[in-house]
């Protein structure tokens, strides 16, 4: 089987994870079309209704060699846009999604202790440099 | 002094004081009904009454069956990306849907070797990795252990159920009136009546929104402070089947509800027959589905259908309207599907939802109080089973 991988072959919409809420995963419908004949060519199309859901790690991911790429990105940069709903995008690469979804995201205890802890410590090391200094 | 009224005496000449007002006793009440789906909740199953205002629940799912590909893993990889690699295990057979490739799992646990990757084979050649590269979001099928002849058994593995709950939520409201007001003589039915009336149907009308939209919760003002609770509706209760119409232009069609019930639909759980309830566009979209096919002649003097029940490709929907889900009240986008057998109403036992009549202090002899007191939620079980639409135009 060929494969058409490129580059920037994928988007990624991230789900700003909120671990005090119920997951996100909505389904957003892309495509919602009623059935008809194409004037053109008489060919009888049947109605449709597609949507797009994020995968278990909290990404839609549009592979934009895939079908309804179009529409996929157009109806998802529709919920970012509106900005309800905590999603975020669309990012080229999977990485700078994470990033961007770590940075957005309220911390949790755990993540707040951390750092917490980091800015204590960073402050001490300054204090202790400025103690050193009148010392001298 | 007199007053003196010269020629025919008119109506308008007559002392005002004398005419009496010709009121019809009647009072007609606009809303008198307002809470669809609070009376339909309680008819799918009767109201659980518990001695905690924390309802707590388990639930079993099935072990997961699929994951997903969220990285490209070049053919020849031995590492394949996935979104939960803790679900395959040692020997099983994983299966890639899209490619049609079998790879067999080579590590004892997913994501041991290396963090979000499973360790495969080349199932065929029982060694070397993959044929052909993956893409993201291929669909990779856990299937069973192949075994080897005279192999050890794999090693064990399970999960666990889930735990859930909601809160119960106090509410009362208060209507008061003095002895004087109840004694005095009025038009039609006494305000008093009509004030118990009416404030039972608003109290009534707002638990029904809070059924649909509530988010449950416990706040705690301070550590010894009192607890205040609220209470969980559908939309807070769905979150697999919750789905987003707004973003793509286009009716809301037979395959609409059919991609809706679809999910509902999946789990052998789900009831044979679902009910759906319809805000104004939805119902307004739904009503118009067989106009197009009615076939009328000039001798008619009515034309329309108003559905009852939808057959789609995935079961039968008994549809119904709640008109508190229209534009007025900002609700008209939604369409809720919910399974029946699997909405709980709840209260606290001793503290069922009623009406308390003359409250008042017995020394308070020129007041009279009527409270509604009482204690809803609702749980509901197995949310898989439901869906949430909105956004529909």
């Amino acid at each position: 089987m060929s494969e058409r991988v490129t580059k920037n072959r994928y988007k990624y919409f991230a789900v700003i994870q909120d671990s005090s809420k119920p997951p996100h995963s909505e389904t957003v419908i892309f495509i919602n079309r009623s059935g008809r004949t194409d004037p053109d060519t008489g060919f009888i199309e049947q109605p449709i209704c597609k949507g797009i859901e994020p995968n278990g790690n909290g990404f839609y991911v549009i592979d934009t060699a895939g079908d309804f790429a179009k529409e996929k990105e157009a109806a998802l940069s529709r919920v970012v846009a509106k900005g309800i709903a905590p999603v975020i995008g669309p990012f080229d690469t999977i990485e700078s999604a994470i990033i961007a979804e770590r940075e957005k995201r309220p911390k949790t205890k755990d993540e707040q202790l951390v750092l917490a802890k980091q800015e204590n410590a960073e402050l001490r090391k300054k204090l202790a440099t400025r103690e050193d200094s009148k010392r001298v | 002094m007199a007053t003196i009224v010269t020629g025919n005496v008119r109506t308008d000449q007559v002392l005002a004081a004398k005419v009496p007002v010709w009121m019809r006793e009647k009072i007609a009440l606009l809303d008198a009904e307002r809470a669809f789906f609070e009376y339909l909740s309680r008819q799918f199953k009767k109201m659980e009454s518990i001695e905690s205002m924390k309802f707590e629940f388990m639930e079993m799912r099935a072990f997961p069956f699929i994951v997903t590909c969220d990285e490209i893993t070049a053919a020849a990889g031995t590492e394949v990306h996935v979104d939960h690699p803790e679900y395959c295990h040692r020997d099983q057979l994983i299966y890639n849907t899209r490619t049609g490739e079998f790879y067999l799992m080579n590590e004892d646990i997913g994501g041991g070797s290396t963090d979000g990757t499973i360790t495969v084979l080349n199932q065929v050649a029982g060694t070397g990795g993959i044929t052909t590269a993956t893409a993201v979001n291929d669909i990779l099928q856990i299937l069973p252990e192949a075994h080897a002849e005279g192999e050890a058994i794999p090693p064990a593995f399970s999960h666990k159920p889930t735990n859930l709950f909601t809160y119960l939520f106090q509410h009362d409201r208060t209507r008061g009136n003095t002895d004087v007001q109840r004694l005095s003589r009025e038009y039609g039915p006494k305000q008093l009546l009509l004030d118990r009336k009416q404030f039972w149907v608003d109290e009534m009308r707002g638990l029904n929104m809070l059924l649909y939209i509530g988010e449950h919760n416990r706040e705690v003002t301070s550590a010894t402070g009192p607890r205040r609770h609220s209470m969980r509706g559908l939309k807070n209760w769905i979150s697999t089947n919750k789905i987003n119409y707004g973003e793509a232009p286009g009716l809301f069609t037979l395959p609409a509800v059919g991609e809706l019930m679809r999910r509902t639909k999946s789990h052998s759980a789900s009831s044979d027959t679902k009910v759906g309830i319809c805000g104004q566009n939805s119902w307004t979209a739904i009503s118009s589905w067989p106009s197009s096919a009615i076939r009328t002649t000039v001798g008619e003097t009515s034309w329309g259908k108003r559905l009852k029940s939808i057959v789609t490709a995935y079961g039968n929907l008994a549809i119904g309207y709640d008109n508190m889900l229209e534009a007025t009240y900002g609700l008209d986008d939604i369409f809720v599907i919910v399974d029946p057998a699997h909405v709980q109403r709840l209260q606290l036992k001793g503290a069922e939802t009623h009406l308390v009549l003359n409250t008042e202090d017995n020394s308070d002899i020129h007041n009279q109080k009527d409270v509604i007191t009482g204690t809803d939620g609702l749980a509901l079980g197995l949310q898989e089973l439901h869906a949430w639409g909105y956004g529909i135009t």
